[in-house]
């Protein structure tokens, strides 16, 4: 037979036996739907860009700090919960108060979406204490419950000829006729100037200002009412001289209200999409668990195997090795090693395995000592075969039973493990892994917020991973091992 | 196993030494002389050659001195004794706890493989498993504390404790039971995962079945014969977890105030006290080393295959 | 016309930057009524919970009627909104900066870190880290410091568009391939410029805040790279290494501005002294020596106010924030008093602890408050944790002390005092303070205080070379007790400071401390007092008398009737010490319990197995 053919012949009946395989597993419950969920996360990780339009941690304040899902509309409390809402307003939507003073003073002019104020058109005489005004107004609708954040971005660019006299006032008008001076300026000397104005609500000078207490919530106390708002632009003007002239270019006025429900799983304290992290988080966790159990399962396996097959003097001096690695605290290691080699994924990944061979090698070793001395083994002695042969064809597949129970209970441990060190401070903080988002919760207190949308998926995405590796562990487990076999 | 003890105080030295920071430099306060940086430096024996520190201390270890605490410049082996009693107290309890109803599950698991009891254990044990300790241990302080404030939220003894002797054992039981319960619900998993593994290798051995074809009670096949034979992996790992005992659980420990060794050893790592890192790393090393030979002992009595 | 418009936005800011700090030091006005006379309340708990949310529960739940130094926001809002709790908020003695390695290029051009200065948005950081809870600081000084903070200087708001201005201007032009700028002086693009700050597990505020800079630059073509790094190492790169770019980190500050000349004169640009930035400017070093060394008030203000102007043109620090102090208290207690610079239960404001008492009674009582940390030492020198100064600060009293509506000094132990220059040797001045003392108080064990004990206190630091102290006896040259209410220190060095080095001592007494050969190891308060019953060796002549520390657990004060500012209604034996009632019941509930489940379990087990056949 020619190498060709046989190398067809075998891998033909590779694939027989793989799909034998297969049609065996399909049959195991477990296994199938061990199967299917780790496909699903499988998907999750890679699909991730496909299946959330947000960042996981580059966008911030999508809504409020730790903001809830936003199905939970339908609950009948959160019916009217505050959506993020964005007004911008253009040039084109402002009127001008037609009932303000000397309409023939200012004169108004759109410019590509700006809104300028130019003045004065006509000097005139004012009497004492007079002074021209104008105002522009813009309504917009509020119809949800008070929110907790809003703000208010926009620029302005003035040029001033001569002397300038002028004030801008930025007033905010609820429906039952409150008026909130948020924000003012006054005209000074000559020249250009470009301010760009932020009025935040959590601005403590700005609640001060109003006259609040400073811990009180600004956004609360304005949009209270449900309605029709008014945000007025108040410009008054002294008496200016001939040859003076102001020109004041509004840009698009921002005004931005945090909403309090976003996304399938809310925001956590900085507002980021939770849903998001989750799902990228999966190729974290995925990536940090698999590589990790399998590099610390591989050498710790090794080492068992052969210290336990060889004894007397390779086990003394392995074992010894195992004792010092075990008797020396994780944490100082783990800080001087980290510090020299860098925090990063791959570094992680490295630590967890080299950190947790050493359980594994005892247990294997012990497994395989008392393997040794079986009946089987002893027979093949006889008959010859060689060491090698004998520890990889004869006790390796009877430690596969425990490499399994070990490997499916190292992955989510691996999990596990690197969010407990994300904790000492060796996490990556651009990565978004599960532990992080848990960490964040403890940390940014949402626990105490009981904002359970915030603590629950991390935690029971880990578990149902975890579950998946057992009921996989577990089907494989009964076809594989031949003894398991229902008798 | 000297050897090793030896090789363990070597190594432990060198990655001390090897941290690039310095006892001193933790102490940031911008009104802190430079003059008594370097008379704290001195205090604290820092101005030696590193050889010299070297041989101090293994000397100082060896003969059982454990020095004193840079920072609260009480002897080091004073702080552990101060904190020990309840460590031990805490993870000795759980350990026991989260073992014994681990096992348990994990036999009667095995027992009733695939069945709905069989599931519903791993399930619980891996969710338990999966869910970190301060989760565990939050939710429980959240629930029992506040929101059905019928657990105390702190410490280990009220403040001020009851005086009467009986009274006071309440008292830290009383403080006992919500940390306890987080390390139990975060640890039986494990233990139920593990022995329930082991145990359904076992039982498809020949054995099992010549015995269960004797008409053997189903619990005296369990018992005689299948844990039996599992127990040289199992206390292996169990050994293992003594040192572990000793350390305590550090996350726990803040969360409840736990007065105990596990919070100790990571300030002591953080504020880079010597004397604390050296002396407690040296005890673990021995407990380690202890608890190797304890359970390879007791391993050649259980399982009679061992020839020694 | 660049003047002009400089003018412009500079009048702007410094109508909003008054305004602010104006508005700032009237809000912590909220003093309310207070007395110098007290203490009222009988006993003070200090419990020991590690974490705030613990913490959060045990106020919540009345276990404890006290929780200090509020950072979370959450915690802020939802403590804010709770009618059973009420907060107190002040501006702090706190500069969170960023600070420059000025050794190295590019950081020793000055253009180069006023255009950094303007990519720090600290408005920004202060809402969406903060949600607004802390308070932007532009200056060197932080506004809570009153009339040494100067509000004159050159600020750099957020502004991206002149930063780049300026980096174009200097000669860092950005290259349009790799998108960074070019150092001028190579023509290269710049190298990553590391960021050091520390994790996010420690202090991740800060962290945040690296990020949210470093992207900031990376926009206008800087290559910031943000690395986040363990705290002692960080400490000791930037600290005796040298060994860094840059780095974000927070001093807390006292009343004064003597930070100005320990931080930024050249003399302390020595590995372990702390001159991080390496800033060496004569004329800088001229007025920080008029600072420290200044005799006279007025003298040390000018000089404090100059220095403050010149650094902000020097920019060696990009200052981000200044904390506030926020304490939350339970509605029930009344008589706190919200000290500016401190807050309501610092341990540097005695005031609350005299005036607090319950609401319903005018006397007597046990209060718990929240101590966030257990406690090393209650030895006062070698203590080094804002803790343990939580717990000695009640027992001891100082020379003088602080109005907490004016700010001013207020004679305490020391009904007067003054500094004066002395020629100690052929045309060297030095420094006589002199400090004269009520003659009616007594240490907690009923013996005299005089003047020997603050002698005594003085020499026995200086014999024993205690670090902590060095400031009180580096200078020393002799201490005289004209007679048993007067004592006078005599210096071989001139500054206006020493009346508060010495001000704000812990004076030890003589008469248990002067047998004491290794104050290292001499733990006071776990020695009972050689002849009174029920006190330790720790006794001050504090409001409050030390009576236990239970380690890990809790420490406990109680009220000294031999206080010499004792309120004069305070009923002489007033022993109605509430203790917090047990709940029985409570823990009988898990007693009870588990045997029951154990028997329980123990039951289901056997039939179990008897079921299995």
């Amino acid at each position: 037979m020619t190498t060709k053919k046989a190398k067809r012949r075998q891998y033909g009946a590779f694939v027989r036996r793989v799909k034998d395989f297969i049609a065996v597993y399909k049959n195991s419950k477990l296994g199938m739907a061990g199967a299917i969920m780790l496909f699903l996360f499988i998907f999750f990780a890679i699909a991730a860009p496909l299946l959330t339009p947000y960042e996981p941690i580059k966008d911030t304040y999508l809504a409020d700090s730790v903001a809830m899902p936003l199905w939970m509309i339908m609950v009948p409390e959160y019916k009217n919960a505050p959506r993020t809402t964005e007004n911008k307003f253009n040039a084109s939507d402002w009127t001008i108060d037609e009932s303000s003073l000397n309409s023939n003073y200012f004169e108004v002019m759109q410019k590509n979406d700006r809104l300028i104020v130019q003045f004065p058109k006509v000097i005139d005489v004012l009497k004492e204490n007079e002074t021209h005004e104008l105002m522009m107004v813009v309504n917009f609708d509020y119809p949800y419950d008070p929110p907790s954040t809003f703000n208010i971005k926009f620029e302005l660019k003035t040029t001033i000829i001569g002397e300038a006299d002028y004030a801008i006032d930025l007033f905010l008008k609820t429906p039952s006729g409150i008026n909130y001076n948020l924000w003012n300026i006054e005209g000074m000397n000559q020249g250009n100037a470009s301010i760009k104005a932020v009025i935040d609500s959590r601005d403590i000078p700005l609640k001060m200002r109003l006259g609040l207490d400073p811990l009180s919530n600004l956004a609360k106390t304005i949009f209270s009412e449900k309605g029709e708002y008014e945000l007025v632009f108040k410009i008054s003007s002294g008496q200016l001289n001939k040859g003076d002239e102001c020109r004041l270019d509004f840009s698009k006025i921002n005004l931005k209200i945090l909403g309090e429900v976003h996304g399938l799983l809310g925001t956590d304290h900085v507002g980021s999409d939770i849903f998001s992290q989750l799902i990228y988080g999966t190729r974290i966790s995925l990536l940090i668990g698999i590589l990790a159990a399998l590099l610390s399962i591989s050498i710790g396996l090794l080492v068992g195997l052969i210290a336990g097959y060889y004894g007397s003097f390779v086990d003394e001096t392995l074992m010894r090795i195992v004792d010092i690695l075990l008797s020396i605290p994780g944490l100082a290691l783990l800080m001087v090693l980290v510090t020299f080699l860098g925090k990063n994924i791959w570094n992680i990944i490295l630590l967890l395995g080299i950190l947790g061979w050493m359980g594994f090698a005892r247990a294997s070793r012990s497994q395989v000592l008392s393997l040794k001395e079986r009946t089987f083994v002893e027979a093949s002695r006889a008959l010859g075969a060689s060491n090698k042969r004998i520890m990889f064809r004869q006790i390796l597949p009877n430690v596969m039973p425990l490499v399994f129970a070990t490997l499916v209970l190292s992955i989510p441990g691996a999990i596990l493990t690197e969010s407990a060190l994300s904790f000492l401070g060796l996490g990556d903080p651009r990565i978004s892994s599960w532990g992080r988002i848990l960490y964040n919760a403890y940390s940014f207190g949402g626990f105490s917020k009981l904002a359970w949308w915030w603590i629950l998926p991390p935690g029971l995405a880990i578990t149902i991973l975890s579950l998946s590796f057992v009921f996989i562990g577990h089907a494989l487990d009964e076809i594989l091992n031949p003894r398991l076999r229902k008798r | 196993m000297a050897i090793t003890l030896f090789a363990v105080i070597t190594i432990n030295f060198i990655v001390f030494n090897m941290m690039p920071a310095d006892p001193v430099s933790t102490i940031l306060d911008p009104n802190l002389p430079f003059e008594a940086q370097q008379l704290l430096r001195k205090e604290f024996g820092l101005d030696k050659p590193l050889y010299i520190r070297y041989v101090l201390y293994v000397k100082n270890l060896l003969s059982g001195e454990l020095g004193v605490s840079f920072w609260s410049k009480k002897p080091v082996i004073d702080e552990i004794m101060e904190r020990l009693p309840n460590t031990i107290l805490l993870t000795g309890a759980a350990a026991l706890t989260s073992m014994f109803i681990g096992i348990s599950l994990g036999i009667f698991a095995s027992s009733k493989r695939g069945s709905k009891f069989d599931i519903a254990a791993i399930g619980s044990g891996l969710f338990a498993y999966g869910v970190p300790t301060f989760f565990i241990g939050l939710l429980l302080l959240l629930v029992f504390a506040y929101l059905i404030p019928i657990f105390p939220t702190a410490g280990t003894i009220s403040r001020p404790p009851p005086t009467e002797f009986f009274a006071r054992i309440l008292d830290v039981l009383w403080h006992l039971t919500l940390p306890l319960l987080t390390i139990t619900i975060a640890a039986f998993g494990g233990w139920a995962l593990y022995t329930r593994n082991l145990l359904l290798d076992v039982l498809t051995e020949d054995y099992i079945v010549t015995a269960r074809a004797k008409g053997l009670s189903e619990r005296t096949v369990l018992f005689k014969h299948g844990f039996r034979n599992i127990l040289p992996p199992l206390i292996t790992i169990m050994a293992l977890s003594i040192p572990g005992i000793f350390t305590g659980s550090l996350i726990t420990e803040v969360i409840f105030s736990w007065h105990g060794v596990g919070r100790f050893l990571f300030e002591g790592v953080m504020r880079v006290d010597y004397p604390v890192m050296q002396g407690c790393f040296y005890i673990i090393a021995i407990l380690v080393l202890l608890s190797n030979f304890f359970a390879d002992i007791l391993y050649s009595l259980v399982d009679p295959r061992i020839r020694r | 016309m660049n003047k002009v418009i400089n003018a412009t936005i500079l009048a702007i800011l410094l109508f909003s930057s008054s305004f602010l700090t104006t508005l700032c030091y009237s809000y912590s006005q909220d003093i309310g009524q207070w007395e110098s006379n007290g203490p009222r309340v009988d006993e003070i708990f200090f419990s020991i919970i590690l974490s705030p949310d613990p913490q959060k529960i045990a106020l919540k739940t009345g276990e404890v009627q006290m929780m200090p130094d509020l950072i979370r926001p959450i915690d802020i809002e939802e403590l804010a909104e709770d009618p059973n709790i009420k907060l107190f908020m002040t501006p702090g003695l706190h500069m969170f900066y960023l600070c420059f390695n000025m050794r190295r290029e590019p950081f020793d051009d000055p253009d180069f870190r006023k255009a950094v200065a303007y990519i720090v948005e600290k408005e920004e950081i202060t809402r969406t880290i903060f949600r607004g809870y802390v308070s932007p600081l532009d200056t060197f000084v932080p506004p809570a410091q009153g009339e040494w903070y100067n509000p004159d200087v050159s600020t750099y708001p957020f502004d991206p568009d002149k930063a780049n201005e300026i980096l174009d201007l200097a000669g860092y032009i950005l290259d349009p391939d790799t998108g960074k700028r070019v150092d001028p002086k190579t023509g290269k693009p710049l190298r990553d410029l590391i960021f050091f700050t520390p994790t996010y597990e420690v202090a991740p505020t800060s962290a945040e805040i690296g990020r949210l800079i470093s992207e900031r630059a990376n926009e206008v073509g800087l290559p910031f790279v943000h690395t986040p790094m363990d705290f002692p190492v960080m400490i000791r790169k930037t600290g005796n290494e040298r060994d860094f770019d840059m780095y974000v980190l927070a001093w807390g500050l006292g009343r004064f501005p003597t930070h100005l000349y320990t931080l930024f004169h050249s003399k302390f640009d020595i590995p372990g002294a702390q001159n991080m930035p390496g800033i060496r400017v004569k004329e800088l070093d001229t007025i920080l020596e008029r600072l420290w060394y200044g005799i006279e008030k007025d003298e040390v203000k000018e000089a404090a106010h100059e220095a403050q102007e010149m650094l902000s043109e020097l920019v060696p620090y990009v200052p981000i924030y200044s904390r506030f102090h926020i304490y939350a208290f339970s509605t029930d207690w009344d008589g706190i008093v919200n000290m500016p610079g401190f807050g309501a239960g610092h341990y540097n404001n005695g005031w609350t602890w005299l005036n607090l008492h319950h609401k319903d009674r005018l006397f007597g009582g046990t209060f718990k408050r929240v101590l966030s940390e257990k406690l090393d030492t209650l030895n006062p020198l070698i203590s080094t944790s804002a803790y343990e100064q939580d717990v000695l600060s009640p027992i001891f009293s100082g020379l003088l002390t602080v109005n907490p509506e004016t700010m001013d000094d207020m004679p305490w132990i020391a009904k007067d005092w003054e500094i004066k220059e002395w020629e100690y040797e052929d045309g060297e001045i030095g420094s006589i303070v002199t400090y004269r003392l009520l003659e009616n108080i007594t240490w907690q064990d009923g013996k005299p205080f005089t003047s020997e004990d603050i002698k005594f206190c003085i020499e026995y630091i200086r014999d024993n070379e205690v670090p902590l102290y060095v400031q009180s006896w580096d200078n020393l040259v002799k201490v005289e007790t004209p007679d048993k209410y007067t004592v006078s220190i005599y210096l071989n060095s001139t500054g206006y400071w020493y009346l508060y080095t010495y001000a704000g001592m812990t004076i030890l007494p003589k008469h248990i401390w002067e047998g004491v050969e290794d104050y290292k190891n001499f733990r006071p308060w776990e020695e009972p007092h050689p002849e009174v019953e029920g006190l330790t060796k720790l006794i001050g002549t504090g409001p409050f008398i030390f009576k236990e520390y239970i380690p890990g657990e809790y420490a406990r004060v109680v009220w000294n009737p031999l206080f010499f500012r004792n309120h004069p209604d305070h009923p002489p034996s007033a022993t109605e010490v509430t203790k917090v009632e047990q709940e029985p019941n409570a823990y009988l509930i898990p007693i009870i319990a588990i045997p029951i489940l154990g028997i329980a379990f123990w039951l289901l087990y056997k039939k179990k197995l008897s079921m299995r056949k």
